[in-house]
């Protein structure tokens, strides 16, 4: 090819660099904490000592005599200025508690948010934090939720003990009740040939991005406006939200974002960050709030997973699935509504438990309790990991139980034929999952690592593999709530035929500037390096949504891809005016409009849009044309989403699903319980790739923190319900020389409900790699017999299982003899 | 967190840094385990004492060819690659080299490791079970303290108030060169969960000097093991015995990452494995668990 034949090569699929890179890795990104306005105050926020108290009283006078203070406030006296957090969504079977961003008459959790101050710096802020008094009447926290204590049927039964209530003005501790039937399910179980049970559960772990929250408001009291510049993923709501809470005018409000480090889930809501707004409003002044890392342990929105499944699997001894029932229960800490946005994730999680598999009988209960721990914030994953733990969990324990090979099972159950309307509505557009399974079979090499597993066997070491099947449902769309389904995108060429492309979509690490301008590089010809995005300036882009449950490739690349496609088009009809050719004999790249098959016939895109511009002029060069300039603005939504319950009361809220498989080999040690995740092969579909690089990246990243949520991290509390993990030396992340070699393939099967054939991605990862780390501890440990089934798959777990099913097994051969004795008698 | 207000001295000299620490002083070696105290305002010194610049602090020398003396502001890095260090008691450099990340082991120091008096420190492991000597100066005077008796429980040291660890002395020869040093930990670079070091007898009499972090509230001889396998062989068993034997005497350690039962169990497995690579002679490098 030559050069000139790449410049034409269509920028969409290609593996270029990240224009992102070079401004973050050399820290000279912008982001909240960057920013200090002049005169700008500190702001400190005093937290609760206690998971579950009464606040008696509040006193701040001390505080506010104190050097550099110039406000203290307390959750009572902050109550005038602000109404409470708005829900975030509000679903039927939800409730939302009443909560203010400071805590006024009750707290819920260690760190909870009492009072603040802001001063002229940090360090006096902190220290006015230590004179400000707080009585408190301790209750009895709610650490736990009891499993055999839930009431699943609405009748009371079993009855539920009478643990306290985090709310008085609820009637107990449930936060959701969700409940979903279809199809026969008891006939099926009644008809099955084998029934599996499981009970899988998965700890409370946290998304832990490198920047924590950090907030840069000021108000000015003249104009009665305020601006705030925020780490968020959805700027607009949080504008819409503030204006809310502060009593502004909507067009008085404007967020800014610049660079936000990292979010996963957990920056989609207001908390703790209107607390410096409130101060900024009350002393007139910029105040500034960036916490520390121990603040984000203690109050960020860090509950996440956290639940239980207790489920059972019907098949027929062919290995078909004929139904499926699962009572989900999660602990979801305070509150997943208002002060974080996690609760839904148990809704989703139910709704895709069926996954890639056919199974027409399917009977689900769900359940939510709070519990004196932070938030349950949103993290990578959503739900789609809840399911995906749960029905791979079950495919291994059928296969097991059938003496079946559990790819076959597997095989014998995917989707093959699309589109495929799922038992929960889902409409599963295209797919690949067979595909995905056969290809990640053949990377591992299957035969050679089972060969490998013997002869280490045979030398006392113990090596395990497991493959599972994923589906990635991405772009979500929730009615009632703030995480809406549109994208908003402008598309503006200029005259020296540059492009500004402005997208309502948040980048918050996942390529956003680099993918987009790829895909509006080729809708009007130029270059990547000539497009700049821009975003996250409430004031400059239209209402958009920002970024959540993997929507980019799906709503943003879409709206973005509209508008260009539109400033395209006027190109090319200014350019058949100006080159005398008809539209459609033209072509664009490489900066340059064509004629085809003519190369001497062209003009620079920057030509052209010179002269629609000024010379002469749109009357000359657009005539007809009802917006006779190079830009166009669009609003994408996707046909896909429907949000009218039909007669089984079923939504469609993720139109696209991305198929996948993953297989993994480790090595446990079983005298000191390590495991040592040696490989993972991942073979990934989400239709058409925009950029491979991105992509395979995103996918290494949410499997790598899927692995350390499922290896190591933990969220722990003593019984008091004081948090023992508030530092990252006690919560252990991932680092370099632990993660593991992470291979991926791709299979491309576009979508056929988007403009480009793409699906929404960065989410996969973080589905799969739980159920697969599972699958091959088990594989490891067989022979010793242990189920793994829950996690974290620390050291002391390891060992522990292999105890117990070292125990059964003793108990089962005793029973033997003791039988055989009884025999001989 | 932002530290509370705290006054700074940086001495030159050992002798005024004993001054400032007599009059309440806290002393700063590479602050890898201070600092993170400070700004959680877990600890709150009036008066920070800085060792950073007294030279006469640093290096490691074996002026005599019996013991190594080792400055307490040597840093974990120099240790591990000191080529004097890496001959005459490799376990020490496997400790220094396994303890934390490139950036903890260029600023945190040998002497601040043992007076941290965290139990799971890797260095105090590797010391006292070389049988290291720390030697202790005050205005008034200096002492010299086992290691092994440096620890009074979990995060406190042995040293009085205004003393300052000038030195760790660490004797050579008798199975110095041959010890082993091994860890548990949840990923590389961190903190064990346990961590043993073995140095093997010299001659028929002498048994293995075996030191465990990790395992009690604080870092010890495991007097009980070393007998138990003196007496009966290395045999899972006999260690087994001599960690039970350890913990009747002493208080277990437990953390979020392990109960003292699984401290115990990995104790037992290190200490077997570390007894047997010693036993198998020459140092290796390969990289356990
Ligand atoms: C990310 C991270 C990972 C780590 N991983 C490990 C690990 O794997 N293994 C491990 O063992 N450690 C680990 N550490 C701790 C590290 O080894 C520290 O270097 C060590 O604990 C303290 O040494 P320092 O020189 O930094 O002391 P400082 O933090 O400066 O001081 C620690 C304490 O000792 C006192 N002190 C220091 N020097 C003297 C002296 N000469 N005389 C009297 N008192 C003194 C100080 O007053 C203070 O109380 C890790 C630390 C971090 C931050």
């Amino acid at each position: 090819m030559t050069v000139d034949e790449m410049r034409q090569q269509p920028w969409v699929g290609r593996r270029i660099p990240r224009q992102e890179d070079n401004r973050l890795v050399t820290g000279t990104g912008r982001f909240a904490d960057d920013v200090t306005p002049q005169g700008a105050l500190h702001c400190a926020i005093l937290r609760s000592p206690h998971p579950h108290a009464r606040i008696v009283r509040v006193d701040v006078a001390r505080a506010r005599s104190m050097p550099g203070v110039v406000a203290a406030v307390s959750g009572a006296e902050a109550r005038e200025h602000w109404a409470p957090l708005p829900p975030n969504f509000a679903l039927p079977g939800i409730v939302a508690p009443r909560v203010y961003g400071l805590a006024v008459d009750k707290v819920v959790y260690e760190g909870e948010p009492v009072a603040a101050v802001a001063a002229t710096d940090r360090y006096l802020a902190e220290d006015a934090l230590e004179a400000i008094e707080v009585e408190y009447e301790v209750l009895e926290p709610v650490m736990d939720v009891d499993e055999g204590a839930v009431d699943w049927y609405g009748d009371g039964s079993p009855a539920s003990p009478a643990s306290p209530r985090l709310y008085d003005e609820w009637d107990d501790n449930v936060q959701v009740r969700y409940d979903f039937a279809y199809g026969d399910v008891e006939r099926s179980f009644g008809e099955a040939d084998a029934v599996v049970e499981a009970r899988v559960a998965v700890h409370r772990y946290a998304a832990v991005p490198l920047e924590p929250r950090a907030v840069v408001a000021e108000y000015d009291p003249d104009g009665r406006t305020l601006t705030v510049r925020v780490a968020t993923q959805v700027p607009h709501q949080m504008r819409t939200t503030y204006a809310r809470i502060f009593g502004l005018p909507e067009t008085s409000v404007r967020v800014l974002t610049g660079d936000v480090g990292g979010g996963y889930g957990s920056k989609g809501q207001a908390d703790g960050d209107v607390v410096p707004i409130l101060l900024s409003i009350l002393t007139g002044r910029p105040v500034k709030w960036a916490e520390t890392r121990e603040e984000w342990m203690l109050a960020g929105p860090v509950g996440s997973r956290g639940y239980v499944h207790h489920a059972e699997l019907a098949l027929r001894s062919d290995g078909t699935v004929l139904a499926l029932r699962d009572r989900l229960l999660a602990d979801v800490g305070c509150d997943g509504v208002v002060r974080a946005i996690g609760l839904a994730a148990l809704i989703v999680g139910a709704t895709y438990i069926p996954g890639p598999y056919r199974i027409d009988a399917y009977d689900v209960r769900v359940r939510g309790l709070v519990t004196n721990k932070p938030a349950y914030g949103a993290y990578r994953g959503y739900g789609k990991d809840i399911a995906n733990q749960l029905i791979e969990r079950l495919m291994d324990k059928a296969a097991a139980a059938l003496g079946m090979d559990p790819l076959e099972l597997r095989r014998r159950n995917l989707l093959t034929e699309f589109p495929h309307e799922i038992c929960t509505g889902p409409i599963i557009e295209s797919g690949s999952f067979v595909e995905c399974l056969d290809l990640v079979q053949e990377k591992m090499d299957l035969p050679a690592l089972r060969r490998e597993q013997e002869r280490a066997r045979a030398n006392g070491r113990f090596l395990g593999v497991g493959v599972v099947s994923t589906m990635e449902p991405s772009a979500g769309a929730i009615p009632m709530s703030v995480f809406s389904g549109f994208e908003s995108a402008t598309v503006r060429l200029h005259p020296d035929g540059t492009v500004t492309a402005l997208t309502g979509l948040q980048p918050i690490g996942q390529g956003v500037q680099t993918s987009y301008a790829q895909v509006v590089a080729d809708c009007v010809g130029v270059s990547p390096a000539d497009v700049r995005v821009r975003w996250g300036d409430t004031d400059a882009v239209p209402y958009g949504l920002g970024a959540y449950a993997s929507r980019g490739a799906t709503f943003g690349v879409a709206a973005a891809h509209q508008a260009a496609t539109e400033v395209g088009r006027k190109l090319l009809l200014a350019a058949s005016v100006a080159l005398e050719v008809t539209p459609d004999d033209l072509e664009l790249g490489g900066g340059t409009v064509r004629a085809k098959g003519s190369p001497g016939t062209a003009m620079d895109v920057a030509d052209v849009a010179q002269r629609t511009y000024f010379q002469p002029g749109p009357y000359a060069m657009l005539p007809g044309e009802k917006e006779p300039v190079l830009e166009a603005s669009a609003v994408y939504t996707n046909p896909e989403v429907n949000w009218l319950p039909d007669e089984h009361g079923r939504l469609r809220i993720y139109p696209t699903h991305g198929s996948g498989a993953m297989g993994c080999l480790v090595e446990v040690d079983v005298e000191t319980g390590g495991v040592d995740v040696r490989k993972v092969w991942y073979v990934h579909d989400s239709g058409r790739l925009i950029n491979p690089g991105i992509v395979e990246n995103q996918l290494i990243g949410s499997s790598v923190q899927a692995f350390g949520g499922t290896m190591f991290e933990q969220i722990v509390y003593d019984d008091a319900g004081t948090l023992l993990t508030r530092t990252l030396g006690d919560y252990q992340l991932p680092n370099a020389a632990s993660v593991p070699d992470i291979e991926v393939s791709h299979i491309e099967t576009p979508s056929p409900i988007t403009p480009l054939g793409t699906k929404g991605l960065g989410e996969g990862g973080h589905i799969g790699i739980g159920a697969v780390l599972l699958s091959a501890v088990e594989d490891a440990l067989r022979p010793f017999g242990a189920e793994v089934l829950e996690t974290p798959l620390t050291p002391p777990r390891i060992l522990q299982l292999i105890d117990r099913a070292r125990e059964s097994r003793a108990r089962e051969s005793r029973a033997q003899t003791a039988g055989a004795v009884r025999d001989d008698v | 967190m932002r530290p509370a207000s705290f006054e700074y001295v940086r001495p030159p000299s050992t002798a005024e840094a004993c001054r400032a620490l007599a009059d309440g002083g806290t002393a700063l070696a590479g602050g890898q385990s201070l600092l993170p105290l400070l700004k959680l305002r877990a600890v709150r010194p009036a008066l920070v004492v800085d060792l950073n610049r007294i030279t006469e602090l640093q290096g490691i020398g074996n002026g005599e060819a019996t013991e190594l003396a080792i400055g307490a502001m040597t840093r974990h890095q120099h240790v591990a690659d000191d080529p004097v260090v890496a001959s005459a008691v490799p376990l020490l450099a496997e400790a220094a080299r396994r303890t934390g990340d490139m950036q903890v082991r260029a600023r945190g120091t040998i002497g601040g490791n043992v007076c941290f008096a965290d139990p799971r420190a890797n260095m105090s492991t590797a010391l006292v079970a070389l049988g290291a000597v720390a030697v202790v100066e005050r205005t008034a005077g200096s002492r010299q303290v086992p290691v092994a008796e440096m620890f009074s429980d979990t995060r406190v040291s042995a040293l009085r108030p205004g003393e300052l660890l000038t030195r760790l002395h660490v004797p050579l020869g008798a199975g110095a060169d041959r010890g082993v040093y091994l860890e548990f930990a949840p990923q590389p670079n961190g903190v064990p969960i346990v961590n043993v070091a073995v140095v093997p007898g010299d001659g028929e009499l002498a048994g293995p000097r075996i030191a465990v972090g990790g395992l009690l509230r604080t870092t010890c001889r495991a007097t009980q093991v070393e007998k138990a396998v003196r007496l009966e062989g290395a045999t899972s068993a006999a260690i087994r015995r001599g960690i039970e034997g350890l913990l009747a005497d002493h208080e277990g350690y437990a953390d979020p990452r392990g109960d003292t039962a699984y401290r115990a169990r990995l104790a037992s497995v290190l200490i077997g494995r570390g007894l047997e690579r010693a036993a198998r002679g020459p140092r290796t490098t390969e990289r356990e668990v």
